[in-house]
């Protein structure tokens, strides 16, 4: 990981897209402050509502994670613990953050349950995750999640391990929480469709990088960096009457042999001299956006 | 699928757990006698007999031996032998011993007191330590914490429990006179609890030595496979510390392979601790196989087989239940 800065507004949706291995799961832990071990965050700051969380006591962030700040994962199974009832999961929040009795936590949940839209919520409330479907488990992943209002929500991969229809209801049901509580949202993905669907400004991520940033209209649109071209051009369109893919040539470097300069000049089709030795700068567009490009250096 | 889903509803999964207990009750039936068979056969082969105690006597004629030899029943082959044994232990007698003369079941219950005593106090000792030592190691890899712990267990791991023994008892009884060494009471003045408690210490101490540097190993590896599981980045993005964490979340999961481990090694807490009891003159059923043994006491071998037969396989089938408690994804089929 190499330089990421990114900001997210009160109420807004921003989704963070790159392949899968560019770093964006690792700068949404890092904002969490909750890096495997063999990870380390150098150097950075992450300004929550104007307190530095980098610069917190461990025992701070304690208070700030779940409360100020939840994450739901990619996996709702691997995620939540087996050997726990899923009511449990969903009030142990309360019983962390708040001084309610075990009834009053029990009672909140059942009401989480609802809003998430779990079908007979008193009886799920003392089965184990693996007695629920898929869908229902990452439910009891967002109930969890949203249980002490948190005003920021990192979803990683929130739909990916789930079937079509049912994405499309937890997208859904992750809008109808962004109206209700005014909550901002973080959905990191590497389905653009899911992106254009929901979000109102898309962060482009490589390789460790940043490399685009605006709003979901103008990046999926009219794309600038020739690696979000490319990663437009490689999904498949209905209405096109030809199914011919155009994948990116070559894959994503190993951390342990970064190129210089730009970091994907070596698969891109407008590579110069100059992006194989200098990093390029981020470089604004209209608005808020930028690209971190040396083709728009001079835009 | 008509058992699946009948197992999906909260009161027929305790029915199939029954069904369960009940048929792997009646599978440890075949088991039982087939180990009562094995050790008959085993300490029949063994050289020796228990006529040998009375060639002491200067006195006894041949005449007399062979009568006692019939009137034991060892003049029969073992076959028939074992036989004998296996109606007189179906009508629920265990037979007199061949040295003391006295009814097996007497002497085995009377030894089992305190043999349970030890037992159980060492396996609470032994869990509580390395469940212990095992997450203060596992919970800070690759530190000087995780280095002492491992250490340490590796250590005990590797210390035969006479020689333990004998160390301890040279050091807390001879050098610093601190704890008694042997028997349950001191054979002066009233038999107190607290008497008790002393006299236990070094021998709970020395049997659990091994068990918990052999248990804390399991618990280290298996907390920290479960420390890398998803739920407890879950757990951790709740809020929880990290203590919390592996107090409430990696615990219980951890504590599924530890389990196995532990229901395996029981047994060797009530038959295994004859070197123990040795040492320590503890008054237990292992101090009387070693002599039951040593005389080529039949009746009362066997009468021990019995009760460390059963105990085996109620340990085993307990562990199994205990396994279903903690994971409830298990399932009894």
């Amino acid at each position: 990981m190499d330089d990421v800065s990114f900001d997210v507004g009160e109420g807004e949706i921003l989704g963070v897209v790159g392949e899968s291995g560019c770093g964006k799961t690792m700068s949404m832990l890092s904002v969490m402050r909750l890096l495997p071990d063999n990870g380390r965050v150098l150097e950075g700051s992450a300004l929550f509502r104007g307190m530095d969380i980098m610069s917190l006591s461990e025992r701070e962030m304690c208070a700030v994670r779940g409360r100020r700040i939840s994450l739901i994962f990619q996996d709702p199974l691997s995620a939540l613990n087996p050997s726990m009832t899923v009511g449990y999961q969903i009030m142990e929040p309360f019983l962390i953050h708040r001084t309610l009795t075990k009834k009053e936590a029990k009672e909140a949940a059942l009401n989480l349950m609802r809003k998430v839209g779990i079908p007979s919520p008193e009886r799920r409330f003392s089965e184990y995750p693996h007695n629920l479907s898929g869908g229902m488990r990452q439910r009891i992943m967002i109930a969890a999640a949203l249980s002490c209002r948190p005003s920021l929500l990192i979803a990683d991969e929130p739909t990916t391990a789930l079937d079509v229809s049912i994405q499309a209801q937890i997208l859904e049901l992750l809008l109808s929480l962004r109206e209700d509580t005014n909550m901002a949202i973080i959905l990191v993905t590497h389905d653009l469709g899911v992106v254009s669907e929901v979000a109102d400004n898309v962060l482009v991520m490589y390789a460790g990088r940043d490399i685009e940033y605006g709003t979901a209209e103008e990046v999926l649109s009219r794309p600038k960096h020739p690696y979000t071209n490319g990663l437009l051009r490689s999904v498949p369109k209905l209405e096109d009457d030809v199914f011919m893919l155009d994948p990116i040539a070559g894959s994503i470097p190993r951390a342990c042999e970064m190129p210089d300069g730009c970091r994907f000049h070596p698969r891109c089709p407008s590579a110069a001299d100059m992006c194989r030795s200098e990093k390029p700068g981020r470089y604004p567009g209209s608005g808020n956006s930028y690209v971190s490009c040396f083709l728009y250096r001079n835009v | 699928m008509i058992i699946l889903r009948m197992a999906a509803k909260r009161g027929s999964l305790n029915g199939m757990k029954w069904r369960y207990i009940v048929r792997r009750l009646c599978i440890a039936v075949p088991t039982f006698f087939g180990i009562t068979l094995i050790v008959y056969i085993i300490a029949s082969f063994a050289p020796g007999s228990p006529l040998d105690a009375f060639l002491a006597d200067p006195r006894i004629t041949a005449a007399e031996l062979a009568r006692k030899k019939t009137a034991m029943g060892l003049d029969r082959p073992v076959a028939v032998q074992y036989l004998m044994w296996l109606k007189a232990f179906l009508g629920g007698d265990f037979g007199f011993s061949f040295s003391t003369k006295k009814p097996v079941l007497d002497v085995i219950i009377q030894r089992m007191g305190p043999t349970l005593l030890l037992a159980f106090s060492s396996v609470v000792l032994s869990v509580a330590a390395a469940v212990f030592l095992g997450i203060s190691a596992a919970s800070r890899i690759n530190t000087v914490r995780d280095y002492a712990a491992s250490g340490l267990s590796l250590f005990m791991l590797s210390s035969p429990n006479f020689f333990v023994g004998l160390v301890l008892i040279y050091i807390f009884s001879v050098k610093l006179k601190l704890l008694p060494s042997n028997g349950l009471y001191d054979s002066a003045g009233e038999k107190s609890f607290g008497m008790l408690l002393r006299h236990m210490i070094l021998p709970v101490l020395v049997l659990s030595f091994q068990h918990i540097g052999n248990w804390t190993r399991h618990m280290r590896s298996s907390v920290i496979s479960t420390l890398t599981e998803d739920y407890i980045r879950t757990a951790r993005a709740k809020g929880l510390g990290r203590t919390q964490t592996i107090l409430r979340h990696a615990l219980r999961n951890s504590l599924t392979p530890l389990l196995t481990v532990i229901g395996m090694s029981i047994p060797e807490f009530v038959g295994g601790a004859v070197i123990t009891e040795q040492i320590f003159s503890w008054p237990g059923v292992g101090s009387l196989m070693v002599q039951a043994i040593s005389s080529r006491d039949y009746p009362v071998i066997m009468g021990i087989t019995v009760f460390v037969a059963l105990l085996a396989l109620l340990s085993n089938l307990v562990t199994d239940i205990l396994y279903g408690q903690l994971d409830p994804r298990v399932r009894y089929e």
